[in-house]
């Protein structure tokens, strides 16, 4: 398994257990350019195959049948360590990504991530640059309009329930929303969220 | 074979004193002793039956000179300075006739002689030989040795004490030695006056040793066992200097001022013995009085009624023979006294052989009379040969009633008389049909210990239950406190409950295991001594051990009772738990379903019913592109919404990081959940670096995860904090998981104790409980403190990390 650094295509493993959206995933990398070199099921499977077909990037969903897919991290990364792994995830929070580059996963994404986000984590990785749910460090994190409303919202010191009535969503929802951008501006509560956003000038 | 079962049977395991066990090897001691004693009483009889007058001098030629061979030391003779080896000058005036010399020596009053120690010539007049003789008199002396040898001997026979026993058998027999020879000693016998001398060496000697032996704990002191030492070893030397005396005459007088020293001394040593013990209990002021009296007894009527008159040349008020016979007190009153602290029941028999006396007397006498009035009158109405076969009907009349009789009136007499009278196997019967009738051990032992106390006059029982194998119980019965025998058996009733279980059988008069015939140890039965007697006679001893296992067996199945009785108590009450639980169990899992349903039907069904109503308007779509896509931009707003309800109602039931990160960094993933729920309170937790790549037991993890989302929403429910802190560390014994606010709510503990519904810290509690966790709720001024400890080796876990990330690629 030597790694093809002279090939400019980009091969890619997928590790993912419900096959359509393995295969939609595989159809979407392969539109973009990058060559799929196969859709593993399991954890075993993808350590075999992975084993077999040196890919330089391994999209890895976490939830697997067999293993956890975090292992399955490790144990890929232990066997060739300079591999990029990106992550595909139902969990965001700060603390979740942060352990997931401390084992040395190059970056991860929600699974309703777009087609084009995943390619643009898989570029990023390979070039070495850590990418966070599409969002660098450098820059401030882009924000959807329900968000931007949101975080001014908190801005102005409401509460939860007081946003949902105005935006007329749930309060499970604001939370939601707010959790993730406390993953993006890498805070833990609202009081620091305010004030990244300060900085930043989103407010 | 190694221990056949059916052998194997439990001994007792200590007996206090042995009943009247005759000590076989004893017998030949006193056999030899007897005989000794005998043929010195023989000789000394003999010699002293000789028709002449009691001899006080021998004489004999020396040469031509007839010479003094041998003088009776004591008499007026002796005290006028006349000393064995002086030449003979004159006998009442007259010159001595060697041919009849004898005879002239015998009829003399008056003896001048010519001492051989200093030349001088020496006059003196002899006394009376009749008063020399009197109170020599042969039966009272040999009454009196007698007494004193057949104390000395039936004690050191029966005694269970082989010391005292010696102690009593040297002073009995050197006594009758010493009144014996003293027969024989007036009659000019050398071998007697040795014996004499000898004897009174051994008198002294023995007298003090009895006295140091004497059975009482305080006279056991070191100085008067180096007493008894010394005054061996002076007996010795005085002894060895009288065979010098015997070759030496001159010796003599120093022979004899040495032993009457060594023997005064010995005396004056006894009597410091005694006064010493007279310090001690009144159990030893009794015994020592009854010595007291024994010597004033045997030798006041002696010093009163016979040497004081004959000393003060009056006449004695009473024959010397009965006052010496009054001597025999002494011996009397040492055996009784030894007899009452070391026989083994001696005295049940002796009281039972009164009453059986007297019982025989008074029906052989009416017998007798029965007989008697029946003879006068039958033979006179009867035929010849029916008056001939009178006599033999009589006798097989009084042959057929007499033991049927007497053993009707004695058991009568007894039982009025005594406490301790019973009939075996009546006995044994009726404890048995009571045992049979009653249940539970304590009931057991009570009924068992009643009888047993009351059956043998006992001072106190006891039983010991071996419950578990730590844990005995005591069962005991103490009637009225022992009045003074053997102190160290003695005990009150909070005495015996102190005791241990070494000390209760050490006190006790009969220790017997309690077994099973599987031989299981149920325990121990100890009785002490009895009310009104010495010690346990055998019959009481078999039938304490009868009892013994009788008993055993009954209380071991009313042990396995009791144990199954609890046991199926707690079998209850386990049940009555699980049935508590699982409905608990049931309650929560019905709670989380109705708060899933609830999450589930109020946020994203509301979502996509209102997004479902939305897409119907896309049916006008197409008209204005703008508005058509701000509508598509709201649908999508709406998804986002619905993905985000349904991400947040996933995390809170199964937190992935907690699954694939380990325990550290999901309370990380909870406090920023947490946090974008709560508008009001900054929660902080800082990550303990070193725990950041430790996995812990899954099960474990989550235990503490649950109970960290526990501590904070109690935080968040009861109080109303602005600042909550969580922090989890790694101690050297164990994991701690805190939460700390400043809500401070004192209804906080109780609601959430109360309120245990799988929400409170009993669940917590519960989850905890395989890891032998521990909860603790604190209000430190405004603050609540929940502090959750878990006991674990944590340097273990935080090895296995180390090994874990050592595996890792490099950054």
């Amino acid at each position: 398994m030597e790694r093809t650094a002279t090939s400019s295509v980009i091969r890619v493993l997928i590790v993912e257990d419900h096959p359509l959206t393995g295969y939609g995933t595989a159809a979407a990398l392969a539109a973009a350019g990058l060559e799929v070199v196969g859709v593993a099921g399991s954890g075993a499977t993808a350590l075999v195959m992975a084993r077999r077909h040196a890919p330089a990037v391994v999209v890895l969903d976490l939830r697997l049948p067999d293993m956890s897919g975090v292992s399955v991290a490790r144990q890929l990364l232990r066997e060739v360590p300079d591999l990029s792994i990106v992550v595909l995830t139902g969990q965001l929070d700060a603390a979740y990504g942060k352990a997931l580059s401390r084992i040395g996963v190059d970056a991860y994404l929600t699974k309703d991530a777009a087609p084009q986000d995943l390619v643009a984590a898989i570029a990023a990785a390979m070039r070495g640059r850590t990418l966070r749910s599409g969002t660098t460090r450098r820059g401030p994190p882009t924000l959807s309009d329900r968000e931007r409303e949101i975080l001014a919202l908190v801005a102005e010191g409401h509460t939860n329930a007081e946003i949902a009535a105005r935006l007329f969503i749930s309060a499970k929802g604001v939370e939601y929303h707010l959790s993730t951008m406390f993953q993006r501006f890498e805070v833990r509560n609202r009081t620091e969220l305010t004030r990244q956003a300060l900085a930043y000038g989103l407010i | 074979m190694v221990g056949d079962p059916a052998t194997a049977r439990p001994e007792p395991l200590h007996r206090f004193g042995a009943t009247f066990q005759a000590h076989a090897h004893r017998w030949p001691v006193a056999a030899v002793v007897a005989l000794a004693l005998a043929v010195v009483a023989v000789l000394a009889l003999t010699v002293s039956r000789a028709p002449e007058e009691p001899a006080i001098l021998a004489v004999d030629l020396v040469g031509d000179a007839p010479t003094i061979t041998w003088l009776y030391p004591a008499t007026a003779l002796w005290d006028a300075g006349i000393r064995p080896g002086d030449r003979i000058v004159s006998l009442d005036a007259q010159p001595v006739d060697p041919s009849r010399l004898r005879e002239q020596v015998r009829q003399a009053r008056t003896i001048e002689v010519q001492s051989a120690a200093s030349g001088l010539p020496i006059v003196a007049e002899r006394e009376d030989p009749q008063t020399l003789r009197a109170p020599l008199s042969r039966w009272s002396f040999a009454v009196t040795a007698t007494c004193f040898a057949a104390v000395g001997l039936l004690v050191f026979l029966l005694s269970r004490q082989l010391r005292p026993a010696v102690g009593l058998l040297m002073f009995g027999a050197d006594t009758a030695l010493l009144l014996l020879a003293s027969l024989a000693t007036p009659f000019g016998v050398p071998w007697a006056l040795a014996v004499v001398l000898m004897s009174m060496l051994g008198f002294g000697f023995s007298t003090l040793t009895l006295f140091v032996l004497f059975p009482v704990d305080q006279t056991h002191r070191a100085w008067a066992r180096w007493a008894v030492r010394i005054a061996a070893a002076a007996s010795l030397a005085v002894a060895a200097l009288y065979v010098v005396a015997v070759r030496d005459p001159t010796v003599y007088p120093f022979v004899l001022r040495a032993m009457l020293s060594v023997v005064s001394l010995e005396l004056v040593i006894a009597v410091g013995v005694v006064i010493t013990a007279w310090r001690a209990s009144a159990l030893e002021r009794r015994a020592i009085g009854l010595i007291m009296l024994g010597l004033a007894a045997g030798v006041a009527p002696f010093v009163l009624f016979s040497a004081l008159p004959f000393l003060i040349r009056g006449a004695a008020v009473v024959p010397p023979e009965l006052s010496i016979v009054a001597i025999s007190l002494m011996p009397v009153s040492f055996g009784v006294l030894i007899l009452r602290r070391q026989f083994p029941g001696i005295e049940r028999p002796a009281r039972r052989g009164a009453v059986a006396f007297l019982v025989w007397a008074v029906l052989l006498t009416i017998f007798g009379i029965a007989t008697t009035l029946v003879e006068d009158i039958a033979p006179t109405q009867l035929d010849g040969a029916l008056a001939e076969a009178w006599p033999l009907v009589l006798i097989a009349l009084v042959a057929a009633t007499f033991p049927v009789l007497q053993r009707r009136a004695r058991t009568a007499l007894e039982r009025r008389l005594f406490h301790d009278v019973y009939d075996f196997a009546p006995t044994v019967q009726a404890l048995t049909a009571e045992l049979n009738r009653l249940h539970g051990v304590s009931a057991l032992a009570d009924a068992t210990l009643d009888q047993l106390v009351q059956t043998l006059d006992l001072t106190w029982a006891c039983i010991l239950v071996h419950e578990s194998t730590e844990h005995h119980r005591r069962y005991s019965r103490v009637r009225t406190q022992f009045p003074g025998r053997g102190s160290e058996h003695n005990c009150d009733d909070a005495c015996i409950d102190r005791l241990s279980e070494d000390q209760l059988i050490r006190r006790a008069a009969l220790c017997i295991q309690l077994f099973t015939e599987e031989h299981v140890q149920v325990g121990l039965l100890a009785v002490g001594p009895k009310q009104h007697d010495v010690e346990l006679q055998a019959e009481d001893m078999r039938l304490v051990e009868t009892v013994a296992s009788v008993v055993a067996p009954v209380l071991r199945n009313a042990l396995l009772l009791a144990e199954l009785a609890k046991q199926v108590d707690v079998l209850a009450s386990r049940e009555r738990q699980l049935a508590t639980l699982s409905l608990r169990v049931m309650r929560v899992a019905e709670e989380e379903r109705r708060r899933l349903a609830a999450d589930l039907h109020d946020e994203p069904m509301q979502r996509i019913v209102l997004l479902l109503r939305d897409l119907r308007s896309t049916d006008q779509f197409g008209a204005d592109l703008a508005r058509d896509r701000a509508g598509i931009q709201r649908l999508r707003d709406g998804l986002n919404d619905v993905v985000g309800s349904l991400g947040a109602i996933c995390a809170g039931l199964r937190p992935l990081s907690l699954e694939d990160f380990g325990l550290a960094v999901a309370l990380e993933s909870l406090v920023a959940s947490v946090s974008a729920r709560v508008d009001n309170a900054e929660i902080s937790y800082e990550p303990a670096e070193d725990l950041l790549d430790v996995r812990f037991p899954p099960d474990l993890e989550v235990a503490m995860y649950r109970a960290a989302q526990e501590g904070l929403n109690n935080s968040l429910k009861h109080g109303r904090p602005t600042a909550i802190r969580l922090s989890l560390t790694g101690q050297r014994d164990g994991l701690e998981l805190v939460v700390s606010d400043d809500g401070g709510s004192a209804a906080a503990d109780a609601s959430s104790e109360v309120t245990s519904g799988g929400y409170g810290l009993l669940g917590i509690r519960e989850r905890l409980t395989p890891w032998r966790g521990t909860v603790n709720l604190e209000h430190e001024g405004g603050n609540t403190v929940l502090r959750v400890f878990v006991p674990l080796n944590v340097a273990e876990y935080l090895r296995n990390a180390e090994l874990w990330s050592a595996l890792l690629p490099p950054l």
